[in-house]
């Protein structure tokens, strides 16, 4: 990855808020996250229910405006996709940037047959004509690996199977060619064997088309496997951020040092784990300094009356603690 | 070697499939879904025995038929020499109180419309555990047990987290002084700080109550730290079962080469010598003849498209169902 | 004990803030507020009926709504206003007699059909076919000719029929409850079948069926209107609302108000069952 020598920003998110419902009982889901993604990288948010990391992800396409308000910005070749309006939005989501789900039984249409829902991608983000429409849907099929694509795709989804139908989502979504792919979850409900088979095929279509992913997952496996950035969540913010190598190796913020010594690898076997103690703070009463706080094992008195900034350490790495474990200690040990 | 406490011999378990109309008129054979086909295992005193396998191997039916969800159709489960599939013996609660089940989605095991302690206290008074006046220093009891605080006992199911819900549930569990826990995926649905809570707790209750437990779980991590021996199970058939750590160590059989192999690792320069599976797992409704496994093996020979290979006892591994075991090289 | 009054305290607050949710709801409070009118006039009508309903006064015969008849009179100078709100008692009766036994045995077959399935699962189906496939009110009156008209004999008849329609979607609920896990868990605790399925199942699967209660109330006062303006439910000279339009359908053009006012309050009531049945099911969902 050092060996790229020009990285060219794709999308820049800043100070990005969203908020649900409004008076007594908003819910402040997404606060001042900022993250910048490059052609061809794959950026990972992590963080446990309830973080953010999805309603992050919506926020960007605008999925969430009929719930809530989004401020902040996000930078897509120029245009502001926070206050772009719906119908330009339209034109972008699915052609330039395109969604995948955790469910890939509810997000595809029942009743229609795979080859009409990737037509209909196509009719919507480019001027092709049907017959190179439908050599293209084929070659889709193709790309992610469904054999016999030809006589696949007058089947409805109820005819792939779990893995299968995920793939057919991705080829819906890739159809268009879209220049950034933000995948919710993609392998969550899937098996280990699929999951592994998914994330190679996200991978080598990263690189295949210089796409950009965000991939969204609990999974830190995952992240340490796919992708190179990461950014993890806490009750709506970022309190950690870098490259996975670095984040991973040495955390810094005390959550994620907890979270990657709650699973259980490299311990010995039948002993206690470390385990964060407590629950994440309910969004709706969050405290007024730093929302780890009542969980954190290096809490000091200011932690529980100001909020740590996300700032940024040498090597590209940023924090939002007072107190940041050294480097060179905790996980990776 | 201690004591088996459940015997399971030959179980095996087939849904009946749905026939429509079209298929009783083109007269097409119901299909079944064979979701069991044969599992024999020994459930030994105070162990932690681990099950593995992909969604709808079977690994879940499994925990249902032990505790009587589903009957069987063939083959027997053996509480302590007791056939509890035998028709005299099915009217026996006692054998429910004594092996317990805990569920994997949080949400929907508990009835919504009691609370802690109606939950709890209802489980004591069934089975009468202990005297009318001594039933709420055992609530309080049971709270200290799975380190809830006492004002949870007043709360409906919809005030707490996935966590304490599981916490409520393994607090049920024990309530009725159970031997035998059967963890269905127990801790699957939560977060992963979360996780770590409760395996703790989990681990530090089997030390101090000399539990015996069935865990079952798709997250082989987990599985490994918690399992004592380890079963992973294909279509409805155990491929290897063995001492935990040599399993995870040095898996024997092609397919649990794969899974292990496809969990991510934590460390982002351990891409792993992955094997990759080709295809997905044949439909239960059709297991392919001979070995279930030799459509998506690197080392099938013909002898796998036509022979069904036994579960045996390899020299310094478990018992592994695979004709080439010895051959195949250990990852 | 201490523990256990305290927590009997919290959730006696907690249903009473439940309730103060529904009547914040503007359709909760009108239907709470016509049904409650209701009944008080069902069960004290002389309190609030100027007139015995069957004093007959020749003297003002079919006299137009005034100040001393204020719906007027009929045909034998009997007040219609009297009748009106006498009449309550019989309607509202109607609404709980016709479903209650309805409403019970529907719920005891629907939820054992609905836990064992099996043969009487089947039998239970064929059954429902059989009743469905009539018309409802074409099957009651065969029942009515057969038993024979009156009051006693509709309840009888209605009741005969409207189970079905409570245990099919007892039934059909108690079916989808059985996926939650709370279901198997009693297995599993060891819970006898009877305690699985009344103190687990029905108490999570009867919303519905409360609902539905609420809305066949309603439709009750409907049928048995129509059957006592057919003249097969109550019979003259009782005061009931399909009585009395019946005594007053001749004289429509003339004497509009003697068909017309027992019409607006079978309207008006209908709408107060109908909208506590709406507030019902906000009610009595479950959280989480």
């Amino acid at each position: 990855m050092t060996l790229r020598s020009v990285k060219t920003p794709l999308l820049e998110v800043s100070g990005l808020c969203t908020t649900f419902g409004a008076g007594d009982t908003s819910v402040p889901a997404v606060r001042d996250v900022g993250f910048t993604i490059n052609k061809g990288e794959i950026i990972g948010l992590v963080g446990e229910s309830g973080s953010g990391k999805s309603v992050t992800l919506r926020s960007i396409l605008g999925l969430s405006r009929r719930y809530g308000g989004t401020t902040g910005s996000a930078l897509w070749r120029g245009e502001n996709l926070v206050t772009l309006p719906e119908s330009d939005m339209r034109r972008i989501r699915g052609g330039e940037i395109a969604m995948i789900f955790q469910e890939p039984m509810t997000s595809l249409n029942p009743l229609l047959t795979v080859g009409v829902q990737i037509d209909e991608t196509l009719k919507a983000h480019t001027d092709m004509s049907a017959g190179e429409r439908k050599k293209r849907a084929i070659e889709m099929l193709d790309v992610v690996g469904i054999p016999a694509a030809g006589s696949r795709l007058s089947e409805f989804p109820h005819q792939f199977s779990g893995g299968m139908r995920q793939r057919v989502m991705i080829a819906i979504a890739l159809a268009a060619r879209p220049k950034l792919l933000l995948a919710d979850e993609p392998t969550t409900a899937l098996d280990v064997t699929i999951q592994a088979q998914i994330l190679d095929l996200i991978l080598s279509l990263a690189k295949d088309f210089d796409m950009g992913v965000i991939l969204v997952t609990h999974d830190l496996g995952v992240v340490a496997q796919t992708c190179e950035q990461v950014a993890v969540m806490y009750a709506g913010r970022i309190v950690e951020q870098g490259s996975v190598r670095s984040v991973l190796r040495e955390p810094r913020h005390p959550y994620t040092v907890g979270l990657m010594r709650s699973v259980p690898q490299n311990v010995p076997p039948r002993t206690p784990l470390y385990s964060i103690p407590g629950t994440p703070p309910s969004l709706l009463s969050l405290p007024d300094g730093c929302a780890f706080a009542a969980r954190c094992p290096q809490k000091t008195v200011g932690c529980e009356t100001g909020r740590p900034e996300l700032e940024t350490l040498n090597g590209g790495r940023s924090v939002a603690c007072f107190n940041r474990v050294e480097a060179k200690g905790g996980a990776a040990a | 070697m201690s004591e088996a406490v459940l015997e399971i011999r030959d179980v095996s378990l087939a849904f009946k499939g749905k026939r429509s109309v079209l298929d009783v008129l083109s007269n097409t054979p119901v299909k079944n879904v064979n979701a069991l086909n044969g599992v024999s295992l020994d459930l030994r005193q105070g162990e932690t025995l681990g099950v593995v396998g992909e969604s709808g191997c079977g690994k879940s039916t499994l925990a249902r038929c032990i505790v009587r969800l589903h009957e069987p159709n063939g083959g027997s489960v053996h509480f302590y020499g007791m056939d509890v599939f035998a028709s005299h013996e099915r009217g026996d609660r006692t054998y429910n109180r004594r092996v317990q089940m805990m569920f994997q989605d949080p949400y929907s095991s508990l009835n919504p419309r009691m609370t802690t302690g109606q939950i709890l206290s209802e489980a004591l008074r069934v089975h009468g555990m202990c005297p009318e006046d001594e039933v709420p220093a055992r609530l309080a009891n049971l709270m200290d047990l799975v380190q809830l605080p006492g004002d949870a006992l007043e709360k409906y199911p919809h005030e707490f987290s996935g966590g304490q819900r599981q916490r409520i549930a393994i607090a049920r569990a024990l309530a009725v002084e159970p031997e035998v826990l059967i963890a269905d995926e127990l801790v699957s649905a939560l977060d992963v700080s979360v996780q770590a809570q409760i395996v703790n707790l989990l681990l530090d209750l089997q030390d101090r109550l000399g539990l015996t437990i069935l865990f079952v779980a798709h997250d082989l991590r987990l599985v490994r730290h918690m399992s004592n021996r380890v079963a992973v199970i294909y279509l409805g058939r155990i491929v290897e079962i063995g001492d935990s750590e040599t399993l995870f160590a040095s898996p024997s059989h092609p397919y649990s080469q794969a899974l292990l192999s496809a969990a991510p690792s934590l460390d982002p320069d351990d891409k792993g010598r992955k094997i990759h599976l080709e295809g997905e797992l044949p439909s239960p409704l059709d297991i392919p003849p001979g070995c279930p496994f030799h459509v998506r093996c690197r080392h099938k020979s013909p002898k796998c498209t036509t022979e069904l290979p036994k579960l045996r006892p390899i020299a310094g591994r478990g018992s592994v169902a695979c004709h080439h075991a010895e051959e195949i090289e250990n990852v | 004990m201490s523990d256990t009054t305290i927590s009997r305290g919290n959730v006696r607050s907690r249903r009473r803030g439940r309730m103060q949710i529904a009547f914040r709801k503007p359709g909760f409070m009108v239907g709470f507020t016509i049904i409650a009118v209701s009944t008080v006039l069902a069960l004290f009508p002389g309190l609030f009926a100027p007139y015995d309903p069957n004093f007959i006064d020749y003297l003002a015969v079919r006299q137009p709504p005034s100040w001393q008849h204020p719906f007027g009179t009929d045909l034998l100078g009997r007040d219609s206003f009297s009748r009106v709100i006498w009449a309550y008692s019989v309607n509202m009766q109607m609404a709980v007699l016709a479903t209650v036994f309805a409403l019970v045995i529907g719920v005891f077959v629907g939820a054992l059909v609905g836990y064992y399935r099996g043969i009487a699962d089947m039998i239970f189906g064929r059954v429902v076919d059989a009743i469905i496939t009539f018309p409802f009110l074409v099957l009651v009156i065969a029942i009515v000719a057969v038993l024979g008209p009156g009051l006693i004999n509709m309840y009888i008849a209605i009741t005969l029929v409207g189970w079905v329609y409570y245990a099919r979607l007892m039934r059909a609920e108690v079916i989808s409850q059985m996926a939650n896990d709370y279901a198997s868990a009693g297995i599993v605790m060891g819970y006898s079948d009877l305690r699985i399925i009344f103190r687990h199942l029905l108490p999570n699967a009867i919303t519905p069926v409360i609902v539905y209660w609420m809305t066949d109330m309603a439709l009750a006062i409907l049928l048995g209107s129509s059957l006592g303006y057919l003249g097969l439910g109550a019979q003259p000279p009782q005061a009931e609302w399909g009585v009395l339009i019946a005594e007053g359908r001749n004289f429509i053009t003339t004497a509009w108000w003697l068909s017309l006012m027992p019409g607006i309050a079978i309207v008006l009531t209908g709408l107060g069952f109908s909208l506590i049945g709406d507030g019902l099911a906000d009610l009595l969902r479950p959280r989480g």
